[in-house]
């Protein structure tokens, strides 16, 4: 099963955060705050580990994923997900 | 002291955290949306209306059909219009009524169906007829994440290419002539506030006399950011006129006090002692008040209509107040995801306890 995902659309409205995909669905958050606990609550440490696995086949030579740190952080003003 | 065995009152639906809307684009002549209930039990209803949430617009929307279906052995809509020759179904265009996005709406069906208590049914949303593409079309929300704990047997689909079921609670609404079922909900929002301007928000609220002749509140449960290094106040006052501020009970919160700052259920419990004794029938409120200068965030559903609360626990008898430090101003078309502890509930008409029941559109109570 494939999954090929993209971002078509990110609008504010009254506070209001709605972010559409490009699978032609949408999710509407009631702030940013909301948005970011949706992040925190669907990416636990499974899902981190799938996403640095992810990352890692995704990469030229995957080794090099090696020694990277996936941080999730949705209190983080910015970059609620970092690779370094 | 009668026992409240841990009663816990929702004043509206609960929510672990500030609830997610899920929408899809019908931007083609076969994307649906559907989600599949069952009707409610113990006695047959006469469904007038169905009830839509349009997320966006994009150009101009065709028509599309909304309507009554059976349920397949795989669980999806059967494709069989409810109705026959008299279809329990309503073609509408949003362009063509003016919706503006992120709005609740109720449809009138061209023919009335009558349900068979507890069968299974679908309504279902699909292009019907105009010019549908990438670029004309409407989205509609369709299922909820975090509201209640999902629900396994009442649940929505998404038809792109084939029917995909999805977690969540069904954004499934329906009516008769007298009231709505299910979940009629608008718009999902956060209030932040300080101790300025308008500081103090919550709900008004009333047990209905014959539930029970008195009862305390021991605490309050609802979807909350608590401000960091700042305290905030949570008061229960006395009466439900806008120049009632007769505070009962409270309890002010100490800096920290929290496992997570962001988006939670929190449960506080009041400090005062004893509790006051409150009188079912009589109408009071309960606000959180804030101390200082950092943001406190309470989260809110709205409602279309008034009269839509009617689908929610406690029904139009609990709804949104706030005020900045004078008289209370209400909306009633506006709820918190709070919920009440209980404490000490005494005598009553109906001869016994309160006593939590998972209805249809929420967590609801009985009186056993």
């Amino acid at each position: 099963m494939a999954i090929s995902l993209g971002i078509t659309g990110i609008n504010s409205s009254n506070g209001r955060l709605l972010v559409s995909f490009s699978n032609n669905r949408h999710r509407e958050f009631a702030d940013a705050a909301a948005a970011r606990e949706f992040v925190r609550n669907t990416l636990g440490e499974e899902a981190a580990e799938a996403m640095l696995i992810a990352v890692a086949f995704a990469l030229p030579n995957p080794a090099t994923i090696i020694g990277k740190t996936l941080t999730v952080d949705p209190t983080a003003a910015a970059n609620i997900v970092r690779i370094a | 002291m009668a026992d409240a065995k841990n009663i816990i009152l929702p004043l509206f639906a609960s929510s672990t955290s500030s609830p997610t809307l899920n929408s899809l684009s019908l931007n083609d002549s076969d994307n649906a949306v559907a989600m599949v209930f069952q009707a409610p039990a113990g006695a047959s209803i006469t469904i007038t209306k169905i009830g839509v949430r349009l997320t966006s617009i994009t150009g101009t929307t065709p028509t599309y059909k909304a309507s009554i279906q059976g349920v397949d052995a795989s669980g999806n809509p059967n494709g069989t219009i409810k109705g026959g020759g008299s279809p329990n179904s309503a073609t509408f265009s949003p362009s063509g009524l003016s919706w503006t996005a992120a709005t609740f709406h109720w449809i009138t069906l061209d023919n009335a169906y009558v349900t068979t208590p507890g069968e299974f049914l679908a309504l279902n949303v699909v292009y019907d007829s105009g010019t549908v593409n990438g670029s004309n079309f409407a989205s509609f929300a369709y299922y909820t994440s975090s509201l209640l704990p999902d629900l396994g047997m009442q649940y929505a689909l998404d038809w792109q290419t084939a029917w995909t079921k999805r977690d969540g609670v069904p954004l499934v609404a329906f009516a008769t002539s007298s009231r709505p079922y299910g979940f009629p909900l608008q718009s999902i929002s956060s209030q932040t506030f300080t101790s300025t301007g308008t500081n103090e928000y919550g709900m008004v609220f009333t047990i209905p006399s014959g539930w029970c002749s008195t009862y305390k509140v021991a605490g309050v449960q609802t979807l909350y950011s608590c401000p960091a290094a700042s305290t905030f106040d949570v008061n229960l006052y006395n009466g439900g006129n806008a120049g009632d501020t007769t505070v009962l009970q409270s309890v002010t919160t100490v800096d920290g006090d929290f496992s997570a700052a962001g988006n939670r259920q929190q449960q506080i419990l009041f400090t005062t002692t004893p509790l006051v004794t409150l009188t079912a029938g009589n109408t009071y409120r309960i606000a959180f008040k804030a101390g200082g200068a950092v943001n406190n965030t309470l989260y809110y559903t709205d409602l279309a209509n008034a009269s839509d609360r009617d689908a929610w626990p406690m029904q139009q008898s609990s709804f949104w107040t706030s005020r900045a430090g004078g008289n209370w101003t209400d909306t009633t078309t506006r709820t918190a995801y709070m919920a009440l502890l209980l404490d000490d509930i005494t005598g009553g008409s109906g001869g016994g306890a309160i006593a939590p029941t998972i209805v249809l559109g929420g967590q609801g109570v009985s009186v056993q």
